[in-house]
């Protein structure tokens, strides 16, 4: 009896912890391993409709649909239905296999008919990645069975901005890149985006395939440190001082008549005061006194030099804060990290 | 006459660094810059020789003669900082007929800055013709140096009196005695310091009279030496 007891926890507990989706479609596959062929047909169908099965579930209903069309019975066999289902499951999933307990030899043929008909792309590799440094490189592994062109579309969930557009072109199989820095700044923001990879079949039918996946993105706010601009200029000194001119007036009259008065005035004691002036000397105060007056107005200041040095080693400064701020947002740039958690199964 | 002289000397400074004032004015600055230094106070370094080339008037017994030209030579060195500073001045000239020599040295202590600076100072003076008569001298004045701004140019002018005691000889002999005396010394000039160069020259008119007085066995001897001044040298520090 507790062996019972406990058999039945158990499986309750399975239950509990299963998804009701998945239930759904195990339901359909044991109506099709039963030979109820339409039952299960009718349930994958209901998944189908469900808003919210994942794209790996929708493909699991399909596949049973497509074997429920075509069983090894030949009188169930809907041919052209399977066809039909097959290609619309390869659309997206090119590399899909069907589960052992659906498929027959019959049916694997079916399947590499409709591989080898449609245009069929399958997004694969995308685990989370964590992007680092200005290189901030993802990637998005896509495989088709023929040359196409692959455009990458990642959107915000919530808003309408575009944060990525991306292609590859050419090839049936390859990497698109997209980078997760632009100009040395992190293009996401912590949040929920979609990707959204539509691949365009090139010439023939011109058929487009559109397949989306969730994509969450850990992006920590990068800040800058500030690069100051522009020297502010009212803090520099003035480098000179003002021009002397008119002020030199004073100091010509005053040297000039100095000379005046010492070369035709002033005379010795006694007798020698009868002397007369010297007319060279007159002449040399007349010289000292234009001399000073044109050196004067001539003059543009007289250099200071402990504030050009004050204002060579603030333009120093300055240089140094532009080349520390620089390498300080490099060192940022360098050390961040955006991580990006690829949700294949999610639309 | 002397009174005359001081008085347009101490004028002349007054104006002088009325003139000045402006000139040392500190650039305008924040207050996280260094400020620029008030005006020409910069310690300086001046070592530069000198000729004076004019006439000497003198009066002795008899009629008085007429000027005799020549030339005084000398070298005179500045050491000074923003507040004090000492000068050493030597020349020795000769004049007429070259058996007249002008000799004298001095040594002057200068206190207050450039633009008004009051000196006293001590010195020796000697006047040789077939012997020497020397004197003792002991002298005070004013002097002032103005910046004409960043041009190079500096004006000086400088008044001083000079006097001379009277000294006794040595016991039994008539070495050491001199006779008293005074006189006045003046000089104006302008100096241009080469930029970029440690040299300067300047240019001016310079003159010194001096009377020594009467004595018993000797006359009142008043002469007078002026004339032009040239000179240069090198100098460092200074504006």
């Amino acid at each position: 009896m507790w062996v019972a007891f406990l058999a039945m926890t158990a499986v309750s507990a399975a239950r509990a912890q299963s998804n009701p989706i998945d239930d759904v479609i195990k339901l359909a596959m044991d109506a099709y391993q039963d030979f109820k062929y339409p039952t299960a047909d009718s349930i994958a169908r209901k998944v189908l409709t469900m808003q919210s099965a994942t794209s790996a579930q929708r493909a699991r209903a399909q596949m049973v649909m497509a074997a429920a069309a075509y069983p090894e019975e030949t009188a169930a066999q809907k041919l052209a239905v399977a066809l039909a289902t097959l290609k619309q499951l390869l659309k997206t999933n090119y590399d899909a296999k069907m589960p052992p307990e659906l498929t027959w030899t019959g049916l694997d043929s079916l399947v590499e008919e409709a591989r080898r008909t449609t245009f069929g792309v399958q997004v694969t590799g995308v685990t989370a990645q964590t992007t680092v440094g200005v290189e901030g490189v993802a990637k998005v592994h896509v495989k088709s069975n023929k040359p196409g062109l692959f455009r990458l579309i990642i959107t915000a969930k919530t808003g309408s901005a575009v944060a990525i557009v991306d292609s590859i072109s050419g090839t049936a199989e390859g990497d698109i890149t997209f980078k997760t820095m632009r100009d040395e700044k992190p293009i996401f923001s912590t949040g929920d985006y979609t990707v959204m990879i539509t691949a365009f079949e090139p010439g023939g039918r011109g058929d487009t395939v559109t397949t989306q996946f969730g994509l969450k993105a850990d992006a920590p706010i990068l800040e800058f440190a500030a690069v100051p601009a522009k020297m502010d200029s009212s803090k520099l000194l003035k480098e000179r001082t003002g021009k002397f001119g008119a002020k030199a007036i004073l100091p010509a009259l005053l040297v000039g008549g100095a000379g005046f008065f010492i070369s035709s005035q002033l005379h010795g004691e006694g007798r020698l005061a009868q002397g007369s002036a010297d007319s060279k000397g007159m002449g040399v105060a007349g010289g000292m006194f234009a001399v000073t007056l044109i050196a004067g107005f001539a003059d543009h200041g007289r250099v200071i030099p402990e504030n050009v040095a004050g204002n060579k080693a603030a333009g120093e400064a300055f240089q140094k804060s532009i080349t520390d701020a620089t390498t300080e947002n490099r060192r940022r740039i360098t050390e961040y990290k955006t991580v990006l958690t690829f949700d294949m199964g999610g639309r | 006459m002397r009174a005359r002289v001081l008085c347009g000397a101490f004028v002349a400074l007054a104006a002088n660094l009325a003139a000045q004032a402006p000139v040392t004015a500190p650039a305008a600055a924040p207050a996280t810059a260094p400020s620029a230094p008030a005006g020409p106070n910069r310690a300086e370094f001046r070592v530069g020789g000198f000729m004076l080339s004019g006439e000497r008037s003198y009066d002795y017994i008899g009629p008085k003669p007429a000027p005799a030209t020549g030339s005084t030579r000398g070298i005179d060195v500045l050491l000074r900082a923003s507040g004090i500073g000492v000068s050493v001045r030597s020349m020795s000239g000769t004049y007429g007929d070259g058996k007249l020599k002008i000799v004298s040295a001095d040594a002057r202590l200068l206190l207050f800055p450039p633009v008004f600076t009051i000196f006293g100072g001590y010195g020796k003076r000697a006047l040789c013709g077939v012997s020497c008569r020397t004197n003792t001298i002991i002298m005070g004045g004013v002097s002032s140096t103005v910046s004409i701004g960043g041009s190079g140019l500096r004006t000086f002018i400088s008044g001083a009196m000079l006097i001379a005691p009277e000294l006794k000889s040595v016991a039994g002999t008539t070495t050491g005695a001199s006779a008293a005396g005074s006189g006045i010394e003046a000089e104006a000039a302008i100096l241009y310091r080469f930029p970029g160069a440690p040299l300067f020259v300047s240019l001016g008119y310079r003159t010194e009279t001096f009377n020594i007085k009467a004595t018993t066995s000797a006359p009142q001897a008043p002469e007078e030496v002026r004339g032009l001044r040239f000179g240069g040298g090198i100098q460092f520090g200074g504006r």
